[in-house]
């Protein structure tokens, strides 16, 4: 677990009301990238409307949910061959305190979800000039 | 006495725990439907009096970089899906997505007039309308009763 320091763990057990239930969620891929100033989750959630789109933070936990629903393409035409299922999407991380919580930002493009978590001024490389001895 | 140091090497029983993390870890994905698709994209296809209908799941894939083709009973979905260069240089915590080209032809149980195809793509779902040739669509026919 390299990834500890700035994810600490991924959330398996999600104790929300909508998991009483019983539903299934898709667990949506996700690429998380780190730079300077903020860490960057991509998440491949095609088909979902921008409204549909959930994203808590309670407790240290970024929880993402998108409900969808299966558009047909017509109202009359029937499925014929299914290859992949469509469902609600589910995914929860635990966030590290470096992590400035209130200036998450997010979008939505071409089916990828883009979140922005930014880091703390704090904790953000600064340079710090050293006058050397002489 | 003789017995090969490595059976009392820590390692070992590291590595056997963490083998059963990985095991405990395998279950515990059972509640979460995580797609498996070998061939990519997966499609789904709709039908109904006039046209055929071929949906895929694209994220992540523009419009210019879509390449569709067909002939009178089969379509062809070409594409590439880039990472942008600033993503190429960073640093990854977790890399779950995919990149490259990709190419699928599908064969279609209807003939389908070429020139009419349509294709639209929206939040990363593609869809492809094909209508059916003239021949294929189901007509109602009169029946006189004498």
């Amino acid at each position: 677990m390299e990834n500890k320091d700035i994810i600490k763990s991924e959330q398996k057990k999600i104790s929300s009301p909508e998991s009483t239930k019983g539903k299934k969620f898709f667990k949506p891929v996700v690429d998380i990238i780190e730079n300077a100033n903020e860490i960057v989750m991509n998440f491949e959630i095609p088909g979902v409307d921008k409204n549909k789109m959930n994203i808590d933070i309670e407790d240290d936990v970024l929880t993402l949910t998108a409900d969808i629903e299966e558009q047909r393409p017509n109202e009359n035409a029937n499925l014929i061959y299914r290859e992949y299922r469509i469902g609600a999407y589910k995914r929860a991380f635990t966030l590290v305190d470096t992590i400035d919580k209130n200036k998450i930002t997010a979008k939505y493009k071409n089916g990828i979800l883009t979140l922005i978590l930014p880091k703390k001024e704090e904790i953000k490389p600064k340079e710090i000039k050293i006058e050397f001895e002489k | 006495m003789l017995v090969p140091k490595r059976f009392f090497d820590d390692s070992l029983l590291n590595e056997f725990f963490s083998l059963s993390n990985s095991l405990s870890k395998l279950f515990d994905d059972f509640n979460e439907i995580i797609p498996t698709h070998r061939t990519y994209p997966a499609v789904n296809m709709y039908e109904d009096n006039d046209n055929i209908y071929v949906t895929a799941e694209i994220p992540g894939v523009e419009e210019k970089d879509i390449k569709i083709s067909a002939t009178n009973n089969s379509l062809t979905i070409e594409g590439k899906h880039e990472q942008k260069k600033e993503e190429k240089n960073a640093s990854y915590y977790l890399q779950e997505r995919s990149y490259g080209s990709f190419s699928r032809t599908i064969s279609l149980n209807k003939k389908v007039d070429i020139n009419k195809i349509k294709a639209k793509l929206k939040n990363g779902l593609l869809t492809v309308t094909l209508p059916k040739a003239e021949e294929e669509k189901a007509k109602a026919i009169e029946v006189k009763v004498e």
